[in-house]
């Protein structure tokens, strides 16, 4: 009675006939920071500090039968000034056997990366990322590839599997995925004492009704195990997603409408077994969302337009969604110079160690809010999933045919659902927009040379008295020129500013997640990134780059004294 | 149990229209995992060595701290080298190519974990691309180690005349086809293969090498560190740069112009720099017969603790090739003290600090630094002088020899070291680059090598000897090959004479003219007894005279220096001392024998004696037993 089909390309898997075949990463840095001219001064800090590595990420694909592989990536790694095997580390960094069974059930075991939806599981881009340019390229890969991000997926250890029907009336398509994955394994607290495992499943369940309809039906639950720990609590994270999708068409364009919405529960478990109580729940929330989305894209490409609206619960919760890729605790301090001036103040992060500190980026599920900074994502702090955030969205893409410009824009309008410590509730105003002028197409040059200006602008209100009303404004622009001065070397350019300004509660929330405090915080300062350099590009993922980068910020009026660093890059990055 | 009827009907109406149905969609199935595709590197390829050696020494005299363990037995090299050295070596589809070499150790000594871990590199990992314009060829690199080598005065390793005993191998030497051409190439040759580092210097960094440029010009450089010249702290500036512009004038003459510097800073806030830089002038050319290389150059040297200033340096050879009448290599050089580097051809003796004192950046090698005696291609700053070299055939006998005198260009310190000829490796095994070692702390270990320090005692009112120090040497080696009994056999003779003293003469003095004299004899000899197994056999003696301005020995009595005049009763010719009376002797006897395509197995055994009887305490006696099985893949 089963109605398999294999749907699953497995042509990849037996492209080649070796057993044993390799691809992997290579890459040579160096870095050296130097102490800028500021007023304050700092003669307790070294006045330049560098540092580099060279390592080779091996990945070996172990065929061992048809439609099987085993898959482990070595890093070997030796640290820039360390001679004859100090420094030297070699680990293993993934460890993976998938494929698929009779061509038709495929499954994976180890680390897998995994993504759901927007509201249930998705790993959003870091903030202020989103019109990165070429310049600063080398420095995202690294955050990426160290961090594991990839496509916005979590990397996660664990099984997943999936498989699909067809059928030919009533419903086209049946695709039924399902993982289970463990976050987080239990560890000694004490001699004692034991955390318990923490544990991520869901599935998935979607439908292809026809050409144009497509239902899906998604679940996923962040959940701790009780019995793998000595504590007797435990969070239960349950979320629940469903969606309809239309797409239609015209001669010249297509459609596509999204209408998605979806619950999500949250508590925590206080199991009394070791004293013959009954068990209770604490902390509990619920919270629902609702988007609708639609989207107009022109066959040839030159135009793409997103309007939606969203309405996101203030006690939505999804743990797999709303985990942050930036890490604001407190503990997780600067690499580079994280004290400055003779008083040794802790150095304010800047937007340059957003880009190049790979230390600030997380790669947990988090079953609370994480900790954001108002200043750098304030509008959708946790992506589309932001809870307490009601409001109408537009996006766009437009190009000239021959893509001699190419412009994006991003704007959306949004309103607290309910106001936080107050009856007023706080207004949000998002406006990214980019733009990039082809000018070798423009001009109709033979090397390549291109301008693009991006400007990101967040503005949140809150109307009130004295005390509760807030108005904070960041605003960041880039600006990148490259030129092309011999075949694959590009000369570049590159500036980035940023400033905020205003007021915003910052809110300290307690281990369940309950708002404890608000700390009224006062910003008015300004970073700046000028870079240049060159870059040899042989390809995307093979470039060498050199660059100067001048980085630094100022305060008004604030307790901070301004700071600036200089940098010289060095990156040879090979995918192999 | 409708509902189920219903499903069951829904699901059997599907499978029969499932099997008429030939449309099919053509998106993918919807997974939560990501898609990858096989996208292999286009070249991966293995290849490397496995090398055990088993050691066993049993001491039957011992310095008199040692601990009461009078035998070791050791899996494994001493000086941190691979058992499996798994060299990978990959190259995509950009023609980037890439390398690391795993070294793969287990010391054999139970099945503990922590006896049994030993994964790490042998030197590093290395990137490599070639790009070829209209310009040229330019090869680019990174990662480290790599080994460089640039000119004589900049980075360049130590390369002498290879007049070495041979009874002893190094790990990097590679496997010959048959056992006994490693013993006929030196016969012929006079070169043993010790592999890429030899006569190069390790760098980490990047490094260009552009040739094919316009007008013959060439170009290499890297920007890095080398293991010298170090911070304490690995994240303080510490770099070593260095660049050669070459232009080929004709086809067998070229110039080039050199340039090294090197910086480092000394304290944790980066406020003072040890630092030298080095410009050179450099040409090469040759005639049919005749080859003449030339290097010029200025260095400056400053640091917190001293700045020396300028400082000028010079070498010249002149080469006569084999097939002329006179076959010679007249070697010139002056090196001023001003003029430091300790990654060029010759020792630094001037600035102790840039030897690296950093944990994990070979901090533990540091070279004879006060007024080295050395043997002759070996130049040191603070010194000039000249030697000529010989090299001619009489039959199958050839023989090979110099002689050089040398003076230091200003007085220095109140030492004089010199460099075991006889028993080097064996002392430096018994304590692994030790400094200041034995009863008298005379003794320095560095790689595969020992070195003992002489104090003088005639010094000014800074400490420094009263005088300047003049320097002899005389080389000479015999090679002769014959068969015996059809099979090949080979002698080797090595015979070196090398002397420190206060004045100028024309050859090396022996006695108390002398403040340290050396003479070493060695004998090789391999016989090849099949066409798979050679036998060897060794037999050094050394003996190292110091006078009375070197340090006095504790033994009440004087002692006998020429041991050949007392053994034949000559009192008149005899001469006796306080100092130094050094009577250092190996006895050695080994096997080279081939198992198979690629594996050799190397025994060694020899009996060593390192003795003074006027320094007591002295006196070590014993034996070492090497097993060695290379095989290469």
């Amino acid at each position: 009675m089963l109605l398999f089909i294999g749907t699953i390309p497995m042509g990849s898997f037996a492209q080649k006939n070796e057993t044993v075949w390799f691809d992997g990463l290579a890459r040579s840095y160096f870095a050296r920071d130097v102490i800028g001219e500021t007023l304050e001064q700092d003669t307790l800090s070294a006045k330049n500090a560098s540092n580099g590595y060279n390592l080779v990420d091996l990945n070996t694909h172990i065929n061992p039968i048809e439609n099987i592989e085993i898959f482990a990536q070595l890093r070997i790694k030796n640290q820039f000034g360390s001679f004859f095997g100090s420094g030297t580390s070699i680990d293993v960094r993934q460890l993976t056997a998938k494929g698929t069974i009779k061509n038709k059930v495929r499954f994976s075991i180890g680390d897998i990366y995994l993504k759901q939806n927007r509201f249930t599981l998705f790993n959003y881009n870091e903030d202020l990322s989103s019109y990165e340019n070429n310049m600063f390229k080398s420095y995202r890969d690294i955050i990426h590839y160290e961090n594991f991000y990839t496509q916005n997926r979590w990397r996660l250890q664990g099984l997943q599997t999936d498989f699909s029907f067809e059928f030919d009336r009533f419903i086209r398509t049946l695709e039924v995925d399902f993982f289970i994955t463990r976050p987080r394994g239990s560890t000694a607290l004490s001699n004692t004492t034991y955390s318990s495992d923490l544990l991520l499943s869901g599935g998935t369940i979607l439908s292809k009704l026809n050409k144009k309809l497509t239902l899906e039906g998604n679940y996923i639950n962040l959940f701790e195990l009780p019995s793998s720990g000595t504590t007797n609590i435990s969070v239960n994270n349950p979320v629940y997603h469903s969606a309809l999708t239309y797409l239609g068409n015209s001669k010249n364009a297509n459609f596509k409408h999204t209408l998605q919405s979806g619950f999500s529960e949250r508590n925590w478990l206080h199991s009394e077994l070791p004293n013959g109580a009954s068990d209770s729940t604490s902390n509990s929330t619920e919270g629902l969302f609702f988007e609708f989305e639609n989207e107009y894209f022109k066959n040839d490409s030159t135009l793409k337009i997103t309007l939606g609206y969203r309405y996101v619960d203030p006690n939505f919760r999804s743990a797999g969604a709303q985990s942050r890729r930036l890490n604001f605790l407190p503990e997780n301090t600067n690499t580079i110079y994280p004290m400055y001036t003779n008083s040794s103040l802790t150095r304010p992060r800047s937007i340059f160690d957003l880009l190049t500190d790979e230390t600030l980026y997380n790669q947990d599920i988090s079953s609370n809010l994480m900790v954001f900074n108002p200043i750098y994502s304030n509008v959708l702090p946790y992506g589309d999933a932001t809870p307490n955030r009601n409001g109408i969205y537009l996006k766009s893409q437009l190009s000239t045919k021959r893509k001699n410009l190419v412009s994006i824009i991003n704007s959306g309008f949004f309103r607290e659902v309910i106001g936080q410590g107050t009856a007023y509730r706080r207004n949000f105003i998002l406006l990214k927009g980019a733009v990039k002028f082809n000018l070798h197409k423009i001009f109709s040059w033979e090397k390549q040379m291109s301008l693009s200006v991006s400007s990101e602008n967040e503005i949140t209100n809150r109307l009130g008295d004295s005390i509760e009303s807030l108005s904070l404004n960041s605003h960041q622009i880039n600006v990148f020129l490259s030129t092309e001065i011999a075949r694959k070397l590009f000369l570049q350019f590159a500036f980035k500013q940023f400033y905020a300004n205003g007021k915003e509660f910052l809110t300290q929330r307690d281990n369940y997640g309950n708002i404890t405090n608000f700390v009224l915080t006062n910003f008015d300062q300004k970073d700046q990134l000028i870079s240049a350099g060159i870059s040899y590009m042989l390809r995307e993922n093979v470039y060498a780059n050199i660059q100067y980068n001048w980085w630094g910020m100022s305060f008004n009026d604030q307790a901070y004294p301004n700071y600036n660093y200089r940098r010289l890059l060095f990156i040879l990055s090979v995918k192999l | 149990m409708n509902i189920i009827r219903c499903i069951f009907l829904a699901l059997f109406t599907f499978q029969i229209h499932l099997f008429i149905s030939q449309e099919s969609t053509t998106t993918p199935s919807f997974s939560s995992n990501i898609s990858n595709l096989k996208n292999p590197s286009s070249e991966i390829t293995f290849s490397g060595f496995y090398r055990f050696l088993g050691y066993v020494r049993n001491q039957q005299e011992t310095f008199p701290n040692n601990s009461g363990k009078t035998t070791a037995i050791v899996v494994g090299d001493f000086y941190r080298e691979p058992m499996l050295l798994l060299k990978l070596n990959g190259k995509t589809k950009d023609n980037v190519s890439f390398g690391a070499d795993l070294m793969i150790n287990s010391i054999y000594k139970g099945p503990a974990i922590e006896n049994n871990r030993s994964l790490t590199l042998d030197l590093g990992l290395n990137l490599r691309t070639s790009i070829v314009t209209n310009f040229g060829v330019f090869n680019f690199s990174s990662g480290g180690v790599s080994w460089y080598r640039q000119s004589r005065l900049t980075v360049w390793g130590n390369r002498s005349f290879n007049r070495m005993s041979i009874f002893e191998r190094r790990p990097q030497t590679p496997l010959n086809n048959n056992p006994l051409n490693r013993y006929s190439n030196y016969y012929n040759d006079g070169l043993i293969d010790q592999g890429v580092r030899y006569g190069s210097r390790a760098f980490q960094g990047l490094f260009l090498n552009a040739t094919k440029l316009p007008y013959n010009f060439s170009i290499k450089g890297v920007v890095g560190k080398s293991n010298f010249n170090r911070s304490f702290l690995e994240t303080s500036d510490n770099f070593t740069g260095c660049f050669k512009i070459q232009n080929k004038l004709k086809e067998n003459f070229t110039i080039a112009y050199n340039y090294l510097a090197s910086s480092a800073d000394v304290d944790s806030i980066s406020n003072n720099k040890r630092k030298y830089f080095i410009h050179t002038l450099e040409a090469h050319r040759k005639w049919d017969k005749i080859k003449f290389h030339f290097e010029a150059g200025l260095g400056n040297y400053s640091g917190p603790e001293e700045n020396l200033g300028y400082g000028e340096a010079l070498i010249f050879n002149l080469k006569a090739n084999k097939s002329a009448k006179i076959p010679f290599n007249l070697q010139l050089y002056r090196i001023a003290p001003e003029f430091v580097n300790v990654t060029g051809n010759f020792l630094n003796t001037s600035v102790l600090e840039v030897f690296p004192n950093v944990a994990g950046v070979g901090a533990t090698i540091r070279t004879p630094f006060r007024s080295p005696m050395v043997g002759l291609g070996f130049p040191t700053n603070n010194r000039q002088g000249g030697s000529i070299n010989t090299d001619f055939s009489i039959g199958r006998l050839k023989i090979n020899g110099g002689i050089g005198i040398f003076a230091e260009i200003d007085t220095s310190y109140a030492d004089v070291s010199y460099i075991h000829n006889v028993n080097g490796q064996t002392l430096s095994r018994i304590y692994l680059f030790g400094r200041s070692w034995g009863p008298y702390n005379f003794l320095n270990s560095t790689y595969r090598n020992s070195f003992e320090d002489v104090s003088i005692s005639d010094t000014n009112n800074y400490g420094l000897a009263n005088f300047k120090k003049f320097f002899n040497t005389i080389e000479l080696q015999g090679k002769y090959n014959t068969t015996i009994f059809n099979h090949n056999f080979y002698i080797f003779s090595l015979t070196r004479l090398n002397s420190c003293q206060k004045k100028m003469h024309g050859l090396p003095q022996i006695g108390s003219n002398a403040l340290i004299s050396q003479l070493s004899q060695e004998i090789d000899i391999s016989y090849s007894i099949t066409k798979n197994a050679v036998l060897v056999l060794s037999y050094a003696i050394e003996r190292i005279i110091g006078n009375e301005f070197t340090d006095i020995g504790d033994s009440p009595d004087a002692n006998s220096s020429s041991l050949f005049f007392e053994w034949l009763g000559l009192e008149r010719f005899n001469t006796y001392n306080n100092a130094r009376n050094q009577r250092n002797r190996l006895l050695g006897i080994g096997l080279d024998y081939k198992i198979g395509a690629n594996a050799i197995l190397f025994l060694r055994h020899n009996q060593y004696r390192y003795y003074d009887p006027n320094f007591i305490e002295n006196h070590l006696k014993g034996s070492e037993t090497m097993l060695e099985l290379k095989i290469t893949f």
